[in-house]
């Protein structure tokens, strides 16, 4: 299968279902795909010795270490108080989760997808593209480069769950 | 010695350049509403709606160096660019400040590119005098298209 044709399959992936996602006022989407669950903020177990972590949620035997965000991509050291879900992701990288403010299911079909401009392009791998939806645009967020990013700094800051999640469905 | 049309644009901070006699499409006379993009650079962090397409804008203003405080008389200049030969036309905006003034430019104005626009030196194809101020020429496929 050429790459062309895996892109379709991503993008048709992204059309049937994807999560917008709102930080500080700020709304992103993540494919369906890469969307282990969403939980409710008071699941959030705050503790520290997780790195930049604010704490963790537990499914079942598994701990996911949670991160919260800027609208930026920043990461925050405390929560603020507009946090109300957790969302849970599923990556390469291992599950990490990060708190948000609103979640909604985008099932839409009239979804239009457009490159990231060469121009606004920074030095990471966090943007897959931008979309259209309502007159809005979007950032379709890569959950691998958000999930790597929030993993290497968990690790640099000595995090102990970060990339060790097991048993993730 | 031919003459070619130029648009001369001004920018935030009393800076100028000009771009090709095609290559201005429109300027805005409101503000459109702007959706900033996560972990874009501070010269160009917002995009709009625009006839169907999603066009940056950018700030030359902020890339020279300016604090990046909105003037009275900005306005948004939609540009489009053809990147490649044959290549479809690509469309960005920038904030610009003052009306566009269309000018008269043949070989005889080139000169080089000044000390203090040493900035846009990756984003300039020429520079031209135009009443004893050099008006740097800039090459919008660079300015739109690269990670800068």
């Amino acid at each position: 299968m050429d790459a062309s044709a895996l892109e379709q399959i991503r993008q048709a992936d992204l059309r049937a279902r994807s999560a917008e996602i709102v930080v500080d006022g700020q709304s992103l989407l993540i494919s369906h795909v890469h969307i282990h669950s969403v939980e409710p903020i008071l699941d959030v177990r705050l503790e520290s010795g997780h790195g930049r972590a604010i704490g963790i949620v537990e499914l079942g035997d598994t701990q996911w270490p949670v991160f919260c965000i800027s609208g930026d991509l920043d990461i925050l050291d405390s929560m603020p108080a507009a946090r109300r879900a957790c969302v849970l992701l599923k990556s390469d990288h291992g599950g990490v989760a990060f708190v948000c403010d609103e979640v909604r299911v985008v099932d839409n079909t009239d979804l239009s997808l457009v490159p990231v401009p060469g121009c606004m392009r920074g030095g990471h791998d966090l943007m897959e593209s931008l979309a259209v939806i309502d007159d809005k645009v979007t950032c379709v967020l890569s959950a691998d480069g958000l999930s790597g990013m929030l993993t290497a700094q968990s690790q640099a800051h000595g995090g102990a769950y970060a990339g060790s999640v097991e048993g993730q469905g | 010695m031919d003459d070619s049309h130029a648009w001369m644009v001004g920018f935030r901070g009393d800076h100028r350049a000009a771009v090709g006699e095609l290559e201005l499409v429109h300027v805005l006379p409101d503000a459109p509403p702007l959706f900033p993009i996560m972990k874009a650079p501070s010269h160009c962090r917002e995009v709009f709606l625009w006839e169907g397409r999603v066009l940056p804008l950018f700030d030359l203003s902020i890339w020279l160096g300016e604090p990046a405080s909105p003037g009275d008389d900005d306005h948004v200049g939609v540009f489009r660019y053809r990147p490649a030969p044959g290549a479809p036309l690509g469309y960005g905006a920038m904030l610009i400040e003052g009306a566009p003034r269309q000018v008269l430019v043949n070989d005889s104005q080139a000169c080089a590119l000044p000390e203090e626009a040493q900035a846009l030196r990756p984003l300039v194809d020429a520079c031209f005098d135009y009443g004893g101020r050099a008006v740097p020429v800039l090459n919008l496929a660079r300015l739109f298209d690269t990670p800068l």
